[in-house]
């Protein structure tokens, strides 16, 4: 194994029935602090890819490595110490905490699960609260009555409380108005510094991915459309998926405002999926060959990997003809 | 002008959830208020539509139509004008469509309901559908077997059949993937610019608001405290909490 690697998926398959919903995905996440962002429309696998990396759905194929150890294959008390190692935050902010139990309670039950004298508790879940930027004093409260933002803090302090080194963020901001989510991931920023976290950020949205990630993946049914540094990957994709991902990005300022390439069609199904490159039918630059073949994942660049057959005109500024800007 | 608030106050006993001096919408133009969770932003389209006395609010000021007083209005004569001239969509279309109809059901009862013959309402939602880029054979598919991008154009497509003359709009993005919200916002400027529709768009993401709006009011605590061309305000704000709105707002560049 590479040294810093943390974790390493190889050509990991998940199947639903008979839809293959995550197709022979590979990603490296690094010791921390370090980020990667797994960035994709609803539909893309990402989420699964997620859940898959914490065994809460089987893989069909692949290989899952955890600090030199075989994830697919673990069992009982490892499986134990790999649930402390690397913890879940969801989306769903509003019922990720048990309405009927007290944000502190619910911390706490953490603790004592994993074997804390309950003597200590209060002050470990103290410490958690103010680690994740929130008052103490919200432990006695009940979820209903902190704001969207508190809520995913609280469930971020939950987290942090078996003292994890990976930390998987499945869309922790999209439930959020944008000052919440600056504030939430803010928190995070700075506690992936000060405990060396290791974050797997997945998300719809690229413009969150640069506050938190060094490297990103694009995924497109199932499938890696491309990856690399967060810097170069955004500033030059070498996917035209990518360049559509970046151009729907809202921006405040008009000079900064790219053309927009509206992705005709909407998202597609992994139970459908075309032949040829899995994105050639909304692909404003498809060519015959797109049709036909199915594009590898290959490096198109030091450090950058696509699977376009167009990857390098792309890269060298290729845009579609209505959009010329970006 | 179309749609016209003035001394417009929500309450709730002395709290006082919306407070709005003056806002206008005319045709053909798109009007963002911007603010936080909790700001008023929703409480004032529940106000224009004559929901926020059913929330156990208190509504007083003036909301006109073409100059008709909506305030006060019986309610039957208001439910004329709600639904038929001003629609509306929300941030949630799977919560706006009945799980147990069929799409095509929910919108041609909402038509029949406006006075369409059963015929009228059915050639007039297909027609919608096509206008909103959706096949309208997605009529015949039950809510929660369309997309969530899908069902809130099925919402618009319902407000452009009923020829509606004011959109209210209640962060309809926000729950969905950027690509699909880069659509709904095309979709909403298409509405403005060939059908001169009257939009009131809420959102807390002033990126949307900048991208759309013509003109916009930030909203904080109940209050608009600034208003004006959206350019102008972007590139000038006047008050703090504007510029904390435009600094919160997530950028590709980091």
């Amino acid at each position: 194994m590479a040294a810093g690697v943390m974790l390493s998926v190889r050509d990991l398959r998940v199947d639903y029935g008979p839809v293959r919903a995550v197709d022979g995905v590979s990603l490296t996440i690094r010791h921390g602090p370090f980020g990667l962002g797994l960035v994709g429309e609803s539909g893309s696998g990402k989420t699964t890819v997620g859940r898959a990396i914490l065994r809460l759905v089987p893989a069909a194929g692949g290989t899952i490595m955890f600090e030199g150890q075989d994830v697919l294959r673990l069992r009982g008390r490892r499986l134990l110490e790999y649930r402390r190692a690397a913890q879940l935050v969801y989306q769903d902010v509003d019922n990720s905490l048990d309405p009927r139990q007290r944000v502190g309670a619910a911390i706490g039950e953490v603790l004592t699960v994993h074997g804390m004298a309950r003597a200590a508790v209060r002050d470990r879940v103290a410490a958690l609260l103010s680690e994740a930027a929130l008052d103490p004093a919200l432990a006695s409260r009940y979820p209903h009555q902190l704001s969207g933002g508190q809520r995913q803090r609280a469930s971020i302090a939950r987290a942090l409380a078996v003292s994890p080194r990976l930390l998987v963020l499945d869309e922790p901001t999209s439930a959020l108005d944008v000052t919440a989510q600056e504030r939430v991931l803010a928190t995070i920023r700075r506690l992936r510094a000060e405990r060396g976290l290791s974050c797997l950020l997945i998300t719809h949205n690229l413009a969150i991915v640069p506050e938190l990630c060094e490297q990103t993946a694009v995924l497109y049914l199932g499938r890696i459309a491309e990856t690399g540094p967060t810097a170069s990957l955004l500033a030059s994709p070498a996917h035209p998926y990518t360049l559509a991902l970046r151009s729907a990005v809202p921006e405040v300022h008009p000079a900064r405002r790219r053309s927009r390439i509206i992705l005709p069609g909407g998202a597609q199904v992994a139970a459908a999926r075309p032949d040829g490159c899995a994105f050639h039918p909304r692909c404003p630059l498809v060519i015959d060959k797109c049709r036909v073949d199915v594009p590898e994942l290959r490096s198109v660049a030091p450090g950058r990997e696509a699977a376009c057959h167009r990857a390098e005109e792309v890269l060298a500024g290729l845009r579609p003809t209505a959009a010329t800007a970006g | 002008m179309k749609l016209q608030i003035r001394d417009l106050r929500v309450l709730f006993g002395d709290h006082v959830a919306a407070s709005v001096a003056a806002l206008d919408v005319g045709v053909g133009e798109i009007v963002g208020l911007a603010g936080e969770s909790g700001s008023g932003k929703s409480m004032t389209i529940q106000a224009v539509l004559g929901l926020a006395g059913t929330a156990g609010a208190t509504v007083t000021g003036s909301i006109k139509l073409d100059g008709t007083e909506l305030t006060g209005m019986s309610p039957a004569a208001l439910r004329a004008v709600r639904g038929r001239r001003i629609a509306a969509i929300f941030q949630s279309p799977a919560s706006a469509f009945n799980p147990v109809f069929r799409v095509g059901v929910i919108v041609t009862r909402a038509l029949r309901l406006h006075g369409l013959s059963a015929a009228e309402a059915r050639d007039r939602a297909a027609a919608a559908m096509r206008s909103v880029l959706l096949p309208p054979e997605l009529l015949s598919r039950y809510p929660a077997q369309l997309s969530g991008g899908q069902l809130q154009r099925v919402a618009i497509a319902l407000a452009i059949a009923l020829r509606a003359e004011v959109l209210l709009a209640d962060e309809p993005t926000s729950a969905l993937d950027v690509t699909v919200q880069a659509e709904v916002l095309e979709l909403l400027r298409e509405l403005r610019d060939t059908r001169g529709m009257a939009i009131l768009f809420v959102s807390h993401d002033l990126a949307v608001i900048a991208e759309l709006c013509d003109r916009v009011a930030i909203m904080r605590s109940g209050q608009v405290i600034e208003q004006g061309r959206t350019q102008e305000v972007i590139a000038a704000p006047q008050q703090d909490y504007t510029r904390e709105l435009l600094a919160a707002v997530p950028r590709l560049d980091g």
